[in-house]
């Protein structure tokens, strides 16, 4: 686990990553750059420094020498209003009420950072269809879904005994997703689930979560970014010192892209003394959907723009 | 030689089933690495008490059902009983589950859904297919955060007492049932649930309840689980309120058209 | 982020639930990380309001978002009962304030913007205290999942 690989494409990927970082530094010279995790904190430039933290770091191990990911984690220095990012000259910026946040994108390929969508879909996504005529689905209390929920508020990994599954918990409107770790056959494709059903495995030190089996009814993001039901999501989740991890996502959904693209971010450990995960029950006190709805005419979702297709 | 070999073969089996009969009573359970009874799997109740804890007969939809309360009879306050019978009478429309809401501890215990038990040296997550809910049971001895706090699921905190998981629950809302029949409490509510192995595939629920504000003394509800043993089988999704969104959509869409 | 006070810092002594509903709304302040939805398709930035003697009658203690309800006299003497929407009270728990912390009969100047249906509720915005300090409620929220520590 520890030492550098002498495969020639591996080299290749480090000099890549290395030059990555330069212009990174060099694009962000005006102002210092936020690091997380020893590394920089722009989406592109952090995962390439922390796939070489990752070649030398050696994860603490469950009793069953699995590496240990538990504990409580957020997602940091990243936004979640659009994976595209969002520029500087983005009006929503000054909306006196829902400010968004100037941010780099999330998306780390391909390389324009843009979801690569159909043109179909592209209109749709990107603040088009989705954003102007209906309700988020997370407004309504749904759950934020796959990757938005390790974007929301704080999260927990438990790895129960046995290895056999992967506990990770949200505090988003009380969400939980169970990974099947233990090599299991995928469930048919007619059931259709908000969270995906997840199957992992581990390559290395790397947690890789496969979901399928998802309704694409939520979002990936507030721009209204999205897939359909017949999307695929990866995840990897490789711990790059005690309290960091790095997380990648990639979607492939032959319906709505015209190939598989990749979003990444920090999660880091949340360390106040005491920190649990709080209920945050959402439907049972929520009182402004209705009023949204009346006053703007937006529609619910549930995948209604690319249903039929 | 060979009538001693038959005495020894007869007492064998004699041993082997004494054995067994021990074992039918005292069930070692599996254990965790840690020592602790292994509660890991997928559960589920298989009674009506979802419906109505109590004896019922009966009625549409309703399969009859022998009460999981012990003795039968709940020990409501006077004007607790007035409110039991009122929510009885508007249940349809007044049960706070119609309406999609995280339907409470102890009643999502026995919803008709499965739930997966997953233990780590310091917690026991109860993972629910209804409404994707998640109980966190610390059982790494820290007390219940200060109050007041209105938690749907209130705050579990839980202790092994031998091999029995007893858990503490308090923290509640006023907002949820017990059942569809409209037995309630207040947000004065306070459990003390009971886990026990009494097979590897039968869990023993028993839950006292307390509440001042609504019973006259403590009370007790006591069921089994049971090991769902499918091959494969894991837990979907049953999302309430979602569903009654996506009814609703489907209704402003018939209505658009 | 939005953790702003403005215009300086807390200091001096001053009644202990005051100092707690200072923390409160400090808190409230930090709670951007579950916008749960879309303030601006429901209230309207081009409609600010500011209400100068608020009293506090009611802490609405709810997921997802906290309501403050509050008296407002009026010139002619009778009272218009607002609704003050703010962040989400696990921001605030994790604070070590519950339901309690806001008292009913606490003197408020706030602001923020009305709804755009006309009817009687705000997104809370600036809150000040019976002692001038101002606090930015920050109940909009931003998305950014994160409170910063």
């Amino acid at each position: 686990m520890s030492e550098v690989s002498d495969v020639p494409g591996v080299r290749f990927g480090i000099a890549a990553a290395l030059a990555v970082l330069i212009v990174i530094r060099v694009a962000a010279q005006e102002k210092p750059a936020e690091m997380v995790g020893g590394c920089p904190a722009e989406p592109l430039a952090f995962h390439a420094c922390a796939l070489q933290k990752a070649r030398t770091f050696n994860p603490p191990r469950t009793p069953g020498g699995k590496p240990d990911l538990q504990g409580y984690w957020r997602s940091r220095l990243t936004q979640a209003f659009s994976v595209e990012g969002v520029p500087a000259d983005e009006p929503l910026i000054h909306d006196p009420i829902m400010p968004w946040e100037a941010a780099p994108p999330e998306v780390i390929d391909p390389a324009d950072r843009k979801i690569p969508y159909q043109p179909w879909a592209a209109a749709i996504g990107r603040r088009g269809v989705n954003f102007t005529q209906y309700v988020d689905p997370r407004t309504t209390c749904s759950t934020a879904g796959i990757p938005r929920l390790a974007l929301q508020d704080a999260n927990q990994i438990l790895q129960p005994w046995g290895d056999q599954y992967v506990l990770w918990a949200f505090e988003d409107h009380h969400n939980q997703r169970v990974i099947a770790m233990d090599g299991r056959p995928p469930v048919g494709p007619a059931i259709k689930t908000w969270n995906g059903l997840a199957r992992g495995r581990w390559e290395g030190n790397t947690l890789v979560i496969e979901t399928t089996n998802l309704n694409g009814y939520n979002w990936i993001d507030d721009a209204g970014n999205f897939y359909t039901d017949a999307v695929r999501v990866t995840e990897r989740l490789t711990l790059i010192d005690p309290d960091t991890i790095d997380f990648t996502a990639t979607f492939e959904d032959p319906k709505a892209y015209t190939r598989p693209w990749t979003v990444a971010w920090a999660l880091v450990r949340a360390k106040e003394p005491g920190f649990e995960l709080l209920e945050e029950a959402c439907r049972e006190g929520e009182r402004s959907l209705d009023r949204i709805r009346e006053t703007t005419g937006m529609k619910f979702y549930f995948g209604e723009p690319w249903r039929g297709r | 030689m060979r009538s001693g070999l038959i005495i020894s073969v007869v007492a064998l089996i004699v041993l082997s089933a004494g054995r067994g009969a021990a074992t039918a009573q005292t069930v070692m359970p599996p254990r965790t690495p840690d020592g602790k009874p292994n509660l890991q799997g997928i559960w589920q109740a298989v009674n009506t008490a979802a419906w109505d804890i109590q004896d019922h007969a009966a009625r549409l939809g309703v399969p009859a059902g022998q009460g999981v309360v012990e003795g039968n009879e709940i020990p409501y306050q006077p004007s607790a009983a007035a409110k039991k019978r009122e929510n009885f009478a508007n249940r349809l429309t007044a049960d706070p589950e119609t309406m999609g809401y995280l339907p409470g501890v102890p009643r999502i215990m026995y919803m008709p859904f499965p739930f997966q038990i997953l233990q780590t040296p310091t917690h026991v997550a109860m993972v629910f297919e209804y409404d994707r809910a998640l109980r966190t049971i610390y059982t790494n001895g820290t007390p219940h955060p200060m109050g007041p706090i209105n938690w749907w699921l209130g705050d579990s905190r839980g202790r092994w007492d031998g091999d029995t998981l007893v858990v503490d629950v308090v923290h509640f809302t006023d907002q949820t049932w017990l059942d569809r029949a409209g037995n309630f409490h207040s947000d004065a509510l306070h459990l003390v649930e009971h886990y026990a192995l009494i097979g590897p595939d039968h869990l023993r629920y028993e839950v006292t309840v307390e509440d001042p504000q609504v019973f006259t003394r403590p009370w007790k509800m006591s069921m089994l689980l049971y090991r769902r043993k499918e091959p494969d089988l894991r837990l979907l999704e049953y999302d309430p309120g979602q569903l009654l969104f996506e009814a609703q959509a489907e209704r402003e869409r018939v209505k658009a058209n | 982020m939005r953790i702003q006070l403005s215009p300086g810092p807390l200091r001096g002594t001053r009644p202990a639930h005051a100092a707690a509903a200072a923390a409160l709304l400090l808190a409230l302040a930090a709670a951007p990380a579950s916008a749960h939805h879309a303030f601006a398709a429901e209230f309207d930035s081009t409609k600010p309001v500011k209400f100068e003697k608020a009293v506090v009658t009611r802490m609405e203690w709810v997921n997802p978002h906290v309501w403050i309800h509050i008296d407002v006299p009026q010139a002619d003497g009778s009272v218009e009962k607002w609704a003050i929407e703010a962040g989400t009270p696990n921001v605030l728990f994790r604070r070590g304030f519950t339901k309690d912390a806001l008292l009913p009969g606490t003197s408020i100047v706030v602001d923020g913007y009305r709804a755009k249906d006309g009817s009687r509720r705000a997104n809370g915005r600036d809150l000040t205290l019976p002692d001038g300090r101002t606090l930015f409620l920050g109940s909009s929220g931003t998305g950014a999942p994160l409170e910063r520590p």
